[in-house]
């Protein structure tokens, strides 16, 4: 079995770490779903949003980290 | 359209403050630089901190953030040494400080920038300690050294190049002030459309709480840069607390004025009696303002023709008798003010200052324990749980930032404290773009240069470009990202990663702190109304259902009164800020006027309340209450299970059957009045008894008619659109 090798992300001759592009990215999903949210007043159907947009962020996050940039 | 011609050759103001403030930045970094002290970026922290339009504001601050660094050092050495190897008992120390400062920054009027600055300096050379304890006496003094250099260069460079001086700005706003409280008490008592009215008043209303804030200011600015005020600082501060005084007084006069009574009949001089208060207002705006001519206070008594009291009914009695309470106690205010003001003009002259009334009652009255505000315990909770929460990160993951996590977010978060209606995501973009714009400079400009030339240039660049062209928030992202991504050091080295590091860290550090203030309370605006006003009702319940023999009760029930009291006072004003936060683009059911009109409503309850509470403890006909005791207890029972209601459902109960239920138990009220007053002969009531029952009737008048009119305003407002959950 291979082992992973770490990956980074380099943009102009700076490496940056999988994480991080994933989680900026995980979390401008959460900010546009909240929008789409907000804009059809399906908001209303949550106890707390602002845990939502929490949970959705981690959840885009972790997606996004495990599929898309994969350390 | 006339254009007047603008000499391209004359530099504006703005040009002329930016040029000041950036040339004080650039000095201190060199006088830093050339004396290889510490952090030169400390003074430049001074420097940006204090620049303020005028040289008297700039050096009060400049004084605050110095007095304010000693206390600071002090506290993270003694911290230091009580705690140097226990990581729990350092932080645990550094939370009750800083909880300490916050609380003390929240509730000072004007000392709140000393606070803040004595809890966020001693989180700086705290944090200092753990990397290098030997060094941290050496930051301690470094830190003072640096803030005292920041003050002095700034002071002098604004003293010495186009100065902008406060003076006459008391003088100014203190005429301005005065004159607007004339205004109030003749638009008070003009006749008139209540609507009409009504937003002439609200006008007068808002110019005057404008005023005193600004003549607050003044004080403070001109004060420290003149002699002659400073030396006549007691006068012109006792001015100030008659100001907010005569303010209250008249708030609670435009309560109980009744255009619907013929006043000038029960009360035959009443005409006279205002104009002289005018008269004196005038006189002493007058003297305020420096003109020589002087009048001294003539005594009108008002006087009551006691037939045409008695045949009015009971109740319009009772607001007879408020309205004569409140213009009494308007005219103690104005002489004592004019005193006060002759006194300012012309200093030779023997009058006295009277001293404060009601410090002898203060003095007497029993003993409560301070009153804390819930609002202000709860920003500073913020601030420990951020603190404790960076650490925590520190410790456990220490991410990029490292030691920066206990001091940065915890700042961060004290500033938020102080304006919990700006979240802290509102500095976020601003911040973003200012710092990289500053590690591009950091990048690209600053490895090419080698002398001081170079680099002074490019701060004085930078520091008068962001003070030209932005304010208010940009200003001050523009001034973070310039001091923490340049990092500018005596042996400097250039570090890409670090300073990648550290941007990172900085929008982590505000992101952090977002989410912090959502585990305290919800800076969602709308929330914040909702809560406000259920806290509101929830006091306003306990103070109606209190006896008044509660007032002489155990230190324990005093003290819950006074923090009930406390609260009535004061959630109008933050509900009144909160509102204003509103995105009302979100909620195009509320209007702006509407929720003014709602803290209207609110205000004026808080007032009635504190006047009913004000009355029930003073002297009134045993005989007369006792006949009304149980027509009291229905309106109380009544008043109490609307007020419970409110407090869960402001909406509820507001149609006009609430209206209807008060007008019904009022009616009643009356008629029993009539009755008992009828069988006066019978007992022996003095005229201070009687007058004292009549108000008491006159509070309960007040409290059910305030109801009446938050009944009306919270009719208006869609609840249901606030209450609704959404994304912020």
């Amino acid at each position: 079995m291979m082992e992973r090798i770490p990956v980074e992300i380099a943009i102009g001759g700076v490496f940056i770490p999988p994480s991080l592009v994933a989680a900026i990215a995980g979390t401008f999903l959460a900010v546009l779903t909240a929008r789409l949210l907000n804009r059809y007043r399906l908001s209303r159907y949550f106890f707390y949003p602002p845990l939502v947009f929490v949970a959705m962020a981690v959840i885009y996050t972790v997606v996004i980290g495990t599929f898309v940039i994969p350390a | 359209m006339r254009h007047e011609a603008r000499n391209p050759f004359v530099l504006s103001v703005t040009a002329k403050e930016a040029i000041k403030t950036a040339l004080a930045f650039t000095l201190v970094y060199w006088i830093a630089l050339k004396s290889a002290w510490m952090n030169p970026y400390w003074a430049g922290w001074a420097v940006a901190m204090i620049a303020l339009p005028t040289a008297g504001q700039s050096l009060h601050k400049g004084v605050l953030r110095l007095a304010g660094t000693v206390p600071g050092c002090a506290a993270a050495l003694v911290i230091l040494g009580l705690a140097p190897q226990s990581r729990w008992g350092l932080i645990l120390l550094t939370s009750a400080w800083v909880f300490f400062t916050t609380y003390k920054m929240l509730g000072s009027k004007n000392n709140s920038y000393f606070w803040n600055v004595a809890g966020f300096v001693s989180l700086i050379i705290v944090t200092t300690g753990p990397a290098s304890a030997e060094s941290a006496f050496e930051h301690a003094v470094f830190r003072t050294l640096e803030t005292g250099m920041g003050v002095i260069v700034y002071t002098l460079v604004t003293v010495l190049i186009w100065p902008r001086t406060n003076a006459g700005a008391i003088r100014k706003s203190g005429t301005e002030l005065l004159g607007t409280q004339a205004t109030h008490l003749l638009a008070i008592r003009s006749s008139g459309t209540a609507k009409d009215k009504a937003q002439s008043l609200d006008q007068v209303h808002a110019q005057e709480v404008s005023q005193l804030a600004a003549l607050g200011t003044a004080l403070q600015a001109e004060g420290s840069e003149s002699y002659e005020v400073h030396e006549q600082r007691p006068q012109w501060e006792r001015i100030l607390v008659l100001s907010s005084e005569v303010s209250a007084a008249l708030d609670r006069l435009q309560l109980s004025w009744r255009n619907d009574l013929d006043l000038g009949h029960v009360l035959p001089n009443l005409q006279a009696f205002c104009e002289e208060l005018e008269g004196r207002l005038g006189a002493a705006r007058r003297s305020v303002g420096g003109d020589g001519a002087q009048r001294r206070a003539v005594t009108v008594p008002l006087q009551v023709d006691r037939p045409s009291l008695r045949s009015l009914a009971p109740l319009d009695r009772a607001s007879v008798v408020v309205i004569r309470k409140e213009l009494e106690d308007l005219e103690r205010l104005t002489d004592e003010m004019l005193s006060c003001a002759t006194a300012l003009a012309d200093p030779s002259s023997k009058t006295r200052l009277a001293p404060p009334v009601g410090s002898a009652q203060k003095a007497r009255a029993r003993f409560t324990p301070p009153v804390f505000d819930r609002d202000h315990l709860r920003g500073a909770a913020l601030v420990v749980a951020t603190l404790v929460v960076g650490f925590l990160i520190w410790v456990y993951l220490n991410p990029p930032g490292h030691v920066a996590w206990v001091q940065f977010p915890a700042s961060i978060a004290m500033a938020v404290a102080g304006m919990q209606q700006l979240t802290a995501t509102k500095f976020v973009k601003p911040i973003a773009v200012a710092s990289a714009l500053a590690l591009g400079i950091y990048v690209f400009i600053m490895p090419r240069l080698a002398t001081f030339a170079g680099l002074g240039s490019v701060l004085f660049a930078c520091m008068f470009l962001n003070c030209f062209l932005f304010t208010g928030l940009a200003r001050l992202a523009g001034m973070v990202g310039i001091l923490n991504e340049l990092s500018i050091q005596n042996q400097q080295s250039y570090d890409f990663a670090a300073m990648a590091n550290a941007y990172v860290f900085t929008l982590l550090g505000f992101v952090l702190v977002f989410f912090m203030s959502y585990m305290i309370r919800s800076p969602r605006p709308e929330k914040a109304v909702l809560e406000l006003v259920s806290r509101f009702f929830r006091s306003a319940e306990l103070l109606i259902s209190r006896a008044p023999s509660d007032q002489a009760s155990s230190v324990f029930r005093r003290t819950r009164i006074a923090f009930h009291r406390h609260e009535i006072r004061t959630v109008p004003s933050k509900l009144e800020a909160w509102s204003k936060a509103i995105d009302h683009k979100l909620f195009p059911s509320n209007q702006p006027e509407q929720t003014h009109d709602l803290v209207t409503a609110l205000r004026a309850i808080a007032h009635r309340i504190e006047e009913l509470l004000e009355v029930r403890g003073s002297k009134h006909s045993a005989h007369l209450a006792h006949a009304l005791s149980e027509d009291v207890a229905i309106w109380r029972h009544g008043i109490e299970l609307t007020l419970r209601e409110w407090v869960s459902r402001p909406e509820a109960e507001v149609s006009p059957k609430l209206r209807q239920r008060l007008a019904n138990w009022l009616a009643d009220l009356q008629e029993h009045v009539d009755s008992a007053t009828g069988n006066l002969e019978r007992t022996i009531v003095s005229d201070e008894e009687l007058e004292g029952f009549y108000r008491l009737l006159g509070g309960y008048r007040g409290v059910s008619e305030a109801l009446g009119a938050y009944a009306r305003a919270s009719g208006a407002i869609d609840w249901g659109d606030w209450r609704e959950e959404r994304f912020t």
